[in-house]
């Protein structure tokens, strides 16, 4: 009896011991797979991020993510994660923060992205915009230190000449020659063309707050208004408009618009837009001030200078004369603006 | 008269048989888990390595503004620029997390221009130019070559006697401007055996992993 005891413990004894070096040898064997597994499960779990991002900002772009914030619950290809969406322009302007959390196999990751809110912009974010081609022999500068001097042209854009500093991007929708011109931003060639909005004088009329009949404006003080800022209508088919305006307010031409001579701003708390349905013609070369919209714009031999504004043009007939604009961003930054000085398009 | 119990011969020539069998069985079981044991260690370590280093390269790219390869010597590099925007997470004084500075007047993304990452093979003084089978990061304000001084030494050595990646033997770069991608190769080697280093090792006693990846970088405008 003794003897088979002995010899059952001494089996027994044996039997765990091949077990354990069995299943350490599987373990062990089995780590590499597993290893790997986590690792492409890491990659996988960023790249769903990343399309999810990316998926978001087409979305806002399409319309479909319209009211910030916002939470999404996606799945990619097994990840599933949740999206907090919000607005980011506080810190970057037109900026959205996507922080996502996704989950996969049991491991979770947390990423923020910051990524543009990617919209058809306004003509009047542009320092210069041609619904047409642009060309220009003479120097063009716009913008300065990099930044708000981003041209649009619904065109072809040449550039011949010499001395031209573009302080932004260049887009169009055709084919692009810059020639020597200094650019800080990026070419954007073949891109989607921008709306140049319309203007229906009927509608202007009705919400002025001022009605001139005279063939001239020069200057004036823009009364404060609640809502929408002042609006002068000018009835005479032909204007010519300059000297120094004060306070928030639009001019609108019903027909062809003249600067004969230099509009400034009054104080540091003054904004103005200059609106016809008409052409409009630089006979002054300024320095200027203001958002200048028209239908084909003539300039001055001597080129002209808009310090702090735009020019949103249908087409420019003067290819000699050189230009100096630089934007005013406040519609860029808040397009509540433009709905105020009733610019068309908002 | 008193009868004495034993084992008798026979039984004792029994025991010492199977005796002799469970250790034989022990014996060979245990030297082949101890052979799996550095047969996964060294194809881990390969396979670790690669991995980590694909890691670390293809987070640079695809944060980048541009990249480009360049060569000196026998050496191939690869330069990213990088925007100048972002974090420092782990913080070594290298930004390791870039994101955008602006968007264009449509909401595209757009970063300003920051320093010049490099990564390259080099031995250990981290001088480009000079072959080795260590892989250096390096940092540069400019576009010019990086010297032994701007490459970062913490990246390539963990302590002052361990390197980071000691199994890389090979690094390829290749870059691809009109679709804004890098694809990268990252080649690693361990040995089965205590001095575990790449090289011309026979195959049947080393493994190798080769880990190719092709990263786009997204903040290519500016």
């Amino acid at each position: 009896m003794k003897q088979r005891g002995s010899a059952m413990i001494f089996a027994i004894v044996l039997v765990i011991s091949m077990t354990t070096a069995i299943v350490a040898t599987v373990y062990l064997t089995s780590t590499i797979a597993r290893d790997e597994r986590i690792y492409e499960d890491q990659i996988r779990m960023k790249l769903a991020m990343d399309a999810v991002s990316e998926q978001i900002a087409q979305d806002y772009t399409a319309g479909t993510l319209s009211a910030l914030p916002a939470l999404r619950n996606t799945t990619v290809a097994g990840v599933s994660g949740s999206y907090t969406i919000t607005d980011n322009s506080a810190n970057i302007p037109h900026t959205m923060s996507i922080v996502g959390t996704v989950t996969y196999h049991g491991r979770s990751i947390t990423e923020t992205k910051i990524v543009g809110m990617r919209k058809m912009a306004s003509p009047f974010y542009y320092a210069l915009f041609v619904n047409n081609g642009l060309t220009s022999s003479a120097a063009l500068v716009t913008g300065s230190s990099g930044s708000n001097g981003d041209i649009c042209a619904n065109g072809n854009i040449s550039l011949t000449g010499s001395g031209s500093t573009i302080n932004g991007d260049l887009e169009s929708s055709g084919t692009q020659s810059i020639g020597t011109a200094t650019l800080t931003g990026t070419q954007f060639p073949s891109s989607t063309s921008v709306t140049f909005p319309t203007v229906t004088s009927s509608t202007y009329s009705a919400a002025a707050n001022q009605t001139v009949n005279k063939g001239s404006l020069n200057g004036g003080t823009f009364s404060t208004t609640s809502g929408n800022y002042y609006l002068i209508y000018c009835s005479s088919s032909s204007v010519s408009i300059s000297g120094t305006f004060t306070g928030y307010g639009t001019v609108f031409v019903n027909g062809n618009m003249t600067i004969s001579g230099p509009i400034t701003y009054g104080n540091s708390s003054t904004r103005a837009a200059f609106i016809c349905s008409g052409t409009i013609t630089f006979t002054s070369s300024g320095p200027h001030s203001g958002y200048f919209y028209g239908g084909s714009c003539t300039l001055p031999a001597g080129g002209i200078t808009i310090s702090k504004g735009a020019l949103v043009v249908s087409g420019l007939t003067t290819t000699t004369a050189p230009i100096t604009i630089t934007n005013d961003p406040a519609i860029w930054l808040d397009s509540t603006q433009g709905t105020k000085h009733r610019l068309p398009g908002f | 008269m008193h009868k004495k119990a034993a084992f008798t011969l026979v039984e004792m020539t029994l025991v010492l048989a199977l005796t002799a069998l469970v250790v034989g069985v022990m014996t060979v079981l245990y030297g082949f888990t101890m052979e799996r044991l550095a047969h996964a260690t060294a194809d881990f370590a390969a396979t670790d390595d690669a991995f980590l280093a694909a890691n670390d390269i293809g987070k640079v790219v695809s944060g980048a503004y541009s990249c480009t390869t360049v060569t000196s010597g026998s050496v191939t590099g690869l330069k990213c620029t990088m925007p100048v925007t972002g974090t420092d997470k782990d913080g070594d004084g290298h930004l390791d997390s870039w994101t955008l500075g602006s968007v264009s007047r449509r909401g595209l993304e757009e970063i300003g221009l920051g320093k010049r990452d490099w990564f390259y093979l080099s031995n250990s003084t981290g001088a480009f130019g000079t072959m080795g089978a260590i892989l250096w990061k390096a940092e540069r304000t400019d576009d010019l070559n990086p010297t032994s001084t701007d490459a970062i030494s913490k990246y390539a050595n963990l302590t002052s006697s361990q390197l980071r990646y000691p199994f890389i033997s090979n690094v390829a770069f290749s870059v691809n401007a009109a679709t804004h991608t890098v694809t990268y190769t990252v080649t690693s080697g361990s040995l089965i055996r205590a001095a575990r280093t790449p090289g011309t090792e026979a195959s049947n006693v080393s493994y190798t992993h080769v880990e190719t990846r092709t990263s786009y970088w997204k903040y290519w405008r500016k």
